[in-house]
């Protein structure tokens, strides 16, 4: 079977910064100004081609962004390859949640995890609130990739994840034949095994 | 009771600001506590600012009526369990009658007037603002009408009624009585005396017999029983709930989900008083909140709010007009500040829009997703707000949990569907296991916004009639299952 390898990436940041638009983009290159805000999380998954010719799929985390949610985080960072972390370049606030983010995915998850600080809304420069050279400073300092986006226009956005699946360690990932970790979701052409688990399983497979 | 569900840490850290005590205000509408209240309080006591605030507040004039019967000053309630002590005396109490009051937010509702509708539609809505329960008379004589074996004539339906209804009638609610005649989806001139077909506003007199044709003898036999059930000067909840379970006519619904959530009360002689005077406290809130300008509100709440509302059903016309959206900000950012332990959570947003949904069908005869607002008068628009306001706080009530620090409703609920999927379905279980999802991975949404996500809002409405039948508890217990 195809050797494609799956990663778990995690997208994480304040409420309205473009989570959902830079995934959608990326995913489906679809635009909209007003989407509803994502609640717990949205899965999404795309398969791109590396430099090397491999491909590998990426399965996305689209997580919210509201404060209260926060709890939900660690679920979904937790096994994560990458974070692509999210600021609103004409939101002061937004940049200062995103270090907040970063703290905690340093503490707190996979200590091999490629952290992408990601600048959005390019679009509106504008009415930018935080220069470019404020973000990349931050991001040199804690070791972090570094890219402004616009999901809008789009600018960035497949080269932020072409970066992104040219960084990932092959050997790191969710092989077909490996048995997904806790948490991650099964690559698309694993087999699917039921009956394998201490429940007691009929005959016929899930009826969904 | 969705206060006997609360946990304690959530009332504990639950502190109103602004003095609002918000299970004095919830307590006010569970009926029998509340005609008790009703007989031995003032009136204007529930919706007294705060004796600390240090701007002058306004009395408003919007929808403040005296109930039927004026209540004497008396001694205080003794068994009512409010917590929290009485507000003391608003400074403007003396004043209630005064002129010269500010133009604001409240008082523009007052305005009746709008460039849209003729005088008669006015007159009709605003009785129907008053008094909803005329929404059901209307169509009483076109839908009873046609099979049914000759259901006892009830005078009350009558149509040469109509010309009965005169004037003064419109003009105060505290006249209307709520077994008032309605005609059969034609209104007129509230003084003139011919009872003359002038336009419909709401049914197109061919609408019922459309319906009659589609509407088996079984299902009209079921809606007599709504209409006799409701009809009632002192609504038998019980049997209510078990009509309602079944499913709500939708013309019926914005008169029967305020009924099944104790926001209308089911005794017919406090029911116009008690909607002018909740109204009224809702509008003294939004007075208070707004009157210092939006810098002066909470930070975080609001910028939340700001953001999530223009995000609200984003394809619906209704939720891009400026209107709409307006209304939805005060309406979430009052349920707030009045539940701090929570605040606005993403998703309450959504919960909100089918309340709004079912009161503006209560006042127009198109498709509520596509109408334009503005053409509503003022008066309709924040009666429908408040409205709106109010069921949404009693549904809240029953699922704060959903939406407190660690949601630990949300994970309870999730926790009982997973029960219930090992139960009915154990190899998906198994399998769901095996490949380490987890429930809260895919339906933690389904709880957090009541599937109204995943469903349109004509399917969400028809699931919330078995909910509200089976109580507010229905949404932390009965829908996870």
């Amino acid at each position: 079977m195809s050797g494609v390898v799956s990663f778990k990436l995690v997208l994480l940041g304040e409420s309205s910064v473009g989570k959902s638009s830079i995934a959608l983009r990326f995913v489906k290159d679809q635009f909209e100004d007003y989407r509803e805000s994502t609640i717990g999380a949205a899965f999404l998954t795309q398969t791109v081609k590396r430099s090397d010719d491999t491909k590998v799929k990426l399965e996305i985390w689209d997580t919210a962004g509201q404060e209260r949610y926060k709890s939900l985080a660690p679920m979904y960072y937790r096994n994560a390859h990458c974070a692509i972390v999210v600021y609103d370049i004409t939101e002061k606030d937004s940049l200062e949640n995103a270090k907040s983010w970063i703290r905690e995915l340093q503490r707190h998850a996979d200590s091999n995890i490629i952290i992408v600080l990601v600048g959005n809304k390019l679009d509106l420069a504008d009415t930018r609130e935080i220069p470019t050279e404020e973000g990349e400073k931050y991001a040199e300092t804690e070791g972090l990739l570094f890219l402004e986006t616009s999901a809008k226009t789009p600018t960035n956005i497949t080269e932020l994840f072409d970066t992104i699946a040219n960084r990932l360690p092959l050997e790191r990932g969710m092989g077909a034949k490996r048995a997904a970790p806790p948490g991650a979701a099964r690559p698309a052409d694993a087999p699917v095994q039921i009956g394998a688990s201490a429940q007691p399983a009929q005959d016929s497979a899930c009826n969904c | 009771m969705p206060r006997a569900l609360r946990s304690p840490q959530v009332r504990r850290s639950r502190q109103v600001p602004d003095g609002w005590d918000d299970d004095a205000w919830a307590s006010q509408s569970d009926d029998d506590e509340f005609v008790a209240r009703m007989a031995t309080e003032p009136v204007h006591d529930t919706r007294a600012p705060p004796p600390t605030q240090g701007t002058t507040w306004t009395p408003l004039t919007h929808d403040v009526t005296p109930p039927a019967s004026p209540p004497a000053p008396a001694p205080a309630p003794a068994p009512a369990p409010a917590p929290a002590p009485e507000p003391a005396a608003p400074p403007w109490r003396a004043a209630d009658d005064a002129d010269g009051l500010v133009v604001r937010w409240a008082e523009r509702s007052m305005q009746m007037s709008s460039p849209l509708l003729g005088a008669h539609d006015e007159a009709h809505l605003e009785a129907l603002v008053d008094d909803p329960m005329r929404l059901l008379r209307k169509e009483s004589v076109s839908v009873t009408a046609p099979t049914e074996p000759a259901p006892p004539a009830e005078p009350e339906y009558a149509t040469e009624d109509v010309a009965q209804t005169s004037m003064s009638a419109w003009a105060s609610a505290a006249a209307f009585d709520p077994l008032a005649t309605m005609n059969d989806g034609v209104f007129m001139a509230p003084t003139a005396p011919p009872p003359e077909p002038k336009r419909t506003v709401r049914l197109a007199p061919e609408a019922p017999v459309a319906l009659r044709h589609q509407a088996s003898s079984r299902t009209l036999r079921k809606q007599q029983s709504l209409r006799d059930c409701l009809a009632s000067d002192d609504i038998d909840l019980a049997a209510l709930r078990s009509i309602a379970w079944k499913g709500v006519p939708p013309e019926m619904r914005p008169v029967v989900w305020p009924l099944l959530l104790g926001y209308l009360p089911r005794t017919a002689s406090i029911r116009t008083s008690t909607l002018a005077r909740k109204r009224a406290e809702y509008a003294a809130g939004v007075e208070r909140a707004f009157s210092r300008g939006t810098d002066a509100l909470d930070r975080a709440a609001w910028h939340q709010i700001r953001i999530d509302v223009p995000r609200t059903n984003p394809g619906l016309r209704l939720w891009q007009q400026a209107e709409t959206q307006r209304a939805l900000e005060r309406i979430l950012y009052m349920w707030a500040i009045r539940h701090p332990a929570s605040g606005y959570v993403q998703g309450i947003n959504d919960l909100a829009t089918p309340f709004f949904e079912v009161f503006l069908s209560a006042y127009i005869d198109t498709d509520p997703e596509t109408f334009e607002l503005v053409s509503l008068p003022p008066r309709v628009r924040a009666a429908l707000e408040a409205d709106t306001f109010w069921c949404l706080t009693k549904l809240l009530d029953g699922i704060q949990d959903n939406y407190i620090v660690a949601q630990p409703g949300i994970r309870r609920q999730l926790s009982v569907m997973s029960d219930v999927v090992a139960r009915m379905d154990a190899p998906l279980h198994a399998h769901l296991a095996a490949q380490g999802v987890e429930y809260m991975q895919f339906s933690f949404r389904w709880m957090n916004c009541l599937l109204m996500r995943e469903m349109s809002v004509k399917s969400i409405m028809r699931l919330w009639d078995t909910y509200l039948a089976e109580g507010t508890d229905a949404f932390s217990d009965f829908h996870p299952c």
